[in-house]
């Protein structure tokens, strides 16, 4: 019976460390994209200064949580959204607002689908 | 990684049935959620090892949820008799009073060869000897003789012949084994006095030594290079 509920507590623990997993991937893409957004109106009223600001936060936030990106999530997943951060950085940098908007939609998208890949959805499950 | 989980249990829930479904005859030794957990796991452990980019954790998870899978079904099966016929089933009668039960055969989907090969490899040449041949959960056929058909027990010849028991290695590759000595209560002088009296000078001249609490003795010397 110890090997039962052992076994029972084990899955347990697993499904409340994925669920912690989902909050914390949540919390941290969301704040991604309002930090990217915030970076984009910023560029796109001509302030370039802040929109540098936000946008280099953002790339320090993505490599200051890559021990546990790596633990995650599957590393093309990983360098995807690097490169979409670094991407708006020099579309940033380059003062081009077309490529501003393009790249702040292309790295949003890419941030929503990390998180709802791990949600429990119907359509994620099969 | 809660994906993981959830996928886990519906494909393992879903092999299991699938197995259960097939039949006995596709087991083989092992019951249907043995037999999936063996299939899946070493799947499972591959994908992480051959892709570097996909993290460990994606094969670890669904390992370590088979395995809970696994020891909570087995642990309700002893707990509940109507839980394990639900997922291993029950055994069958192919044939009774010598007679074979072709309902039985024909929804185990059992053919007369493989029925014959199982009789041929229990050394059973005639059918009608067979009081009851009964095809266990784990896919197995067990035989049981009609009385006059098997072999006689020295009980029944009103003989009382001393019980065997168990032999242990006491010389292993030349290497003399000294805590199975003393399970037998024997000492180093004991072994050296046996070798002597079967005319082994060395215990590293010995490939293989077994004694019994009897005192039976068996070596095999090593062959001469």
């Amino acid at each position: 019976m110890k090997k039962e509920l052992f076994a029972g507590a084990l899955l347990l623990t697993m499904l409340i460390a994925s669920i912690v997993n989902i909050w914390y991937l949540n919390k941290l893409t969301e704040n991604l994209i309002d930090i990217v957004e915030t970076a984009e109106e910023q560029a796109l009223s001509g302030n370039w200064d802040k929109a540098e600001e936000n946008a280099e936060e953002a790339a320090r936030i993505w490599d200051k949580n890559d021990p546990y990106t790596h633990i995650v999530l599957r590393h093309f997943e990983i360098d995807s959204a690097t490169d979409a951060i670094y991407q708006l950085l020099n579309e940033i940098y380059s003062k081009n607002e077309g490529g501003v908007r393009g790249e702040t939609k292309a790295l949003t998208a890419q941030l929503d689908s990390l998180a709802s890949i791990e949600e429990i959805k119907f359509g994620s499950i099969f | 990684m809660a994906i993981s989980i959830i996928r886990t249990i519906i494909l393992f829930t879903a092999l299991m049935f699938s197995m259960r479904i097939m039949g006995k005859r596709q087991l083989g030794e092992l019951e249907p959620s043995e037999l999936v957990v063996a299939v899946l796991i070493s799947n499972l452990a591959s994908h992480p090892l051959q892709d570097v980019g996909t993290p460990l954790l994606y094969g670890l998870i669904p390992v370590l949820t088979l395995l809970c899978c696994e020891v909570i079904i087995s642990g309700i099966t002893v707990k509940s008799l109507g839980f394990r016929q639900f997922i291993c089933g029950k055994p069958n009668m192919i044939i009774e009073h010598g007679k074979i039960v072709q309902r039985e055969m024909k929804k185990n989907r059992i053919t007369l060869d493989e029925l014959y090969e199982e009789l041929r490899k229990n050394g059973i040449s005639d059918i009608s000897i067979i009081k009851y041949a009964i095809l266990e959960t784990d896919g197995k056929l067990s035989f049981l003789l009609y009385s006059a058909e098997a072999p006689v027990t020295p009980k029944q010849l009103n003989l009382s012949p001393p019980d065997q028991e168990y032999p242990i290695i006491v010389i292993n590759d030349g290497r003399t084994l000294s805590k199975n000595l003393s399970v037998l209560g024997h000492s180093e002088n004991w072994l050296n006095k046996e070798l002597k009296k079967h005319g082994v000078k060395n215990a590293q001249d010995v490939y293989l030594m077994t004694a019994d609490k009897n005192g039976q003795i068996y070596y095999s010397l090593k062959e001469v290079k």
